[in-house]
């Protein structure tokens, strides 16, 4: 007994009474703590799993989960990553069910294998759940990567080739993903270790003084097995991983926001009708892009220069107007007023002969663009 | 021996950092989704405006020559009334107040003509302007 004592330090006394109450604390808070991370991944595993059965996308004329398009290219020899899916151009890239379906059900293992090591003592736990955290953090990324290429994808191929709309599968699938990562952030052992200081704190201020046992206290390292054993991790350490834990979240969040943009500019993209589009041909967008770019950019330049000018000629032809009522007009008396008006008038309709040029030369320009456009379309 | 003289508490040991790198990963996939999300982004608008570009295009082919014929016409119109204007502005220079008088009467019959096809161009501007930025 005498011997279990010494090992506990100099506070072996106050340890051995006060400390029950801070386990006891610690005991009711860890396992809830310890329980909601793996709990929410394990939803989120299972959420992908189970969306890879859900439908995704309208395909070929027929709405189908991502197991039935896993199933369609399985034959082809290219189940898991299909490139091109919607006929090419950038980022024609999708994953099927054969990717997703394996993802959700490892990483809800990985968060449940985390529940059961939450229970085991420090040393296993420890080593357990950083293997298992990394794994499973790397496990709902990948989802979560994979389900948002594949939503940008279904948008992307409405452009020039399909009507692809996204159905809930791929939706829950994102759901499933963003929960299984706060999941896992959420089991990630900062609250706890925070928890643990405060746990120290409190004992060190309540722990009486050291009793006089008359022989050298010594430095011997505390085993885990001894009651809230201060993990005393530096400040410094804890302030870089509190740092590194909002600076991973906000890149998180700049992903996902410009997953969003990416969407929401799709959803645009998406509302061109498949008329409009055969009206062009079926070209490859990112190749005929640069080329169309470069045709309608000075159309539309030659153009709103025509309409500028055309108002142009619509404002000088109503001052002309107006001096001529000014010339008729019976307050414009005497010789020198009469002269003034003239004058006017001769200024406002060399305007306006300058203002219908002007509007004759950008007409023109746009026909000639028009040309050029027309030629290279009917080519 | 006194509480007093008693040595200071033993410091702690330092303990393992079980979970070393498990942000730096969290980090590293941040920064990979960041680069993703941005790319994607960027990508994404790049093929909006392409897309709209398209239905500019469109709109031009279906109309395109429809705008060319009301600009020519209303070209000659505008021609027509400038030499219009430019008698006009003879008989008055002439004193000839009749001529003068006729030739504006005249000169507002076809400003309607004019108007309606300033319409026409400004109405197919407003149609090219809502495709584009459709």
């Amino acid at each position: 007994m005498s011997t279990d004592k010494r090992s506990r330090g100099p506070t072996a006394e106050g340890l051995s009474t006060t400390p029950r109450r801070q386990r006891r604390r610690l005991a009711v808070r860890g396992p809830r703590r310890s329980r909601l991370g793996p709990a929410a991944g394990m939803i989120g595993g299972a959420l992908v799993a189970i969306g890879t059965f859900l439908p995704w996308l309208e395909f070929n004329g027929r709405v189908r989960s991502g197991w039935e398009i896993y199933d369609l290219y399985s034959a082809v020899g290219t189940p898991a990553v299909i490139s091109p899916m919607f006929g090419g151009g950038e980022y024609d890239i999708f994953f099927t069910g054969l990717v997703t379906l394996p993802l959700g059900i490892l990483s809800a293992l990985l968060m449940a294998a985390m529940l059961i090591a939450n229970t085991k003592s420090p040393p296993t736990k420890v080593k357990a759940r950083a293997v298992l955290v990394v794994s499973a953090t790397l496990m709902f990324a990948t989802a979560l990567v994979i389900t948002a290429v594949n939503i940008r994808t279904a948008r992307l191929g409405t452009l020039g080739f399909e009507q692809s709309p996204v159905h809930y599968g791929l939706w829950v699938m994102f759901v499933g993903g963003w929960a299984g990562t706060i999941g896992v952030a959420v089991s990630i052992r900062g609250k706890r270790q925070r928890a643990q200081k405060r746990a120290e704190r409190e004992t060190v201020a309540t722990a009486p003084e050291p009793l006089v046992t008359g022989k050298p206290v010594t430095d011997k390292p505390v085993s885990d097995s001894q009651p809230l054993a201060p993990p005393a991790p530096s400040r410094s350490t804890s302030t870089a991983q509190r740092t590194a834990r909002a600076f991973a979240m906000l890149l998180l969040l700049v992903g996902l926001g410009g997953y969003v943009v990416a969407a929401a500019a799709d959803s645009s993209v998406a509302k061109t009708s498949v008329a409009d589009e055969r009206a062009l041909g079926q070209q490859d967008p990112a190749t005929a892009a640069k080329a169309l770019r470069s045709r309608v950019t000075p159309i539309k330049g030659a153009y709103d220069t025509y309409v500028a000018a055309s108002l142009a000629v619509v404002s000088a032809r109503g001052d002309v107007n107006k001096l001529f009522n000014q010339v008729r007009s019976p307050s414009t008396s005497g010789s020198l007023g009469v002269a003034g008006a003239k004058d006017k008038l001769s200024k406002g309709i060399a305007a306006y002969g300058a203002a219908v040029e002007r509007a004759n030369v950008a007409r023109k320009a746009y026909a000639d663009q028009l040309a050029l456009l027309m030629a290279e379309v009917h080519r | 021996m006194t509480a007093a003289t008693s040595p200071p508490p033993a410091p702690a040991p330092p303990t393992a950092q079980p979970v070393v790198g498990m942000w730096a990963v969290a980090l590293v996939l941040g920064v990979i989704v960041a680069l993703l999300g941005v790319n994607a982004a960027i990508g994404s608008v790049q093929r909006k405006q392409y897309s709209e570009t398209r239905v500019a295009a469109v709109y031009l082919l279906r109309n395109g020559n429809a705008i060319n014929t009301s600009m020519q016409r209303l070209q000659e119109v505008n021609v027509r009334d400038y030499n219009l204007v430019k008698d006009t502005q003879a008989a008055l220079e002439a004193g000839n107040t009749s001529l003068f008088n006729r030739l504006v009467a005249q000169a507002d019959v076809f400003s309607v003509e004019q108007r309606s096809l300033q319409q026409e161009v400004q109405d197919y501007k407003a149609g090219f302007d809502k495709a584009f930025k459709r």
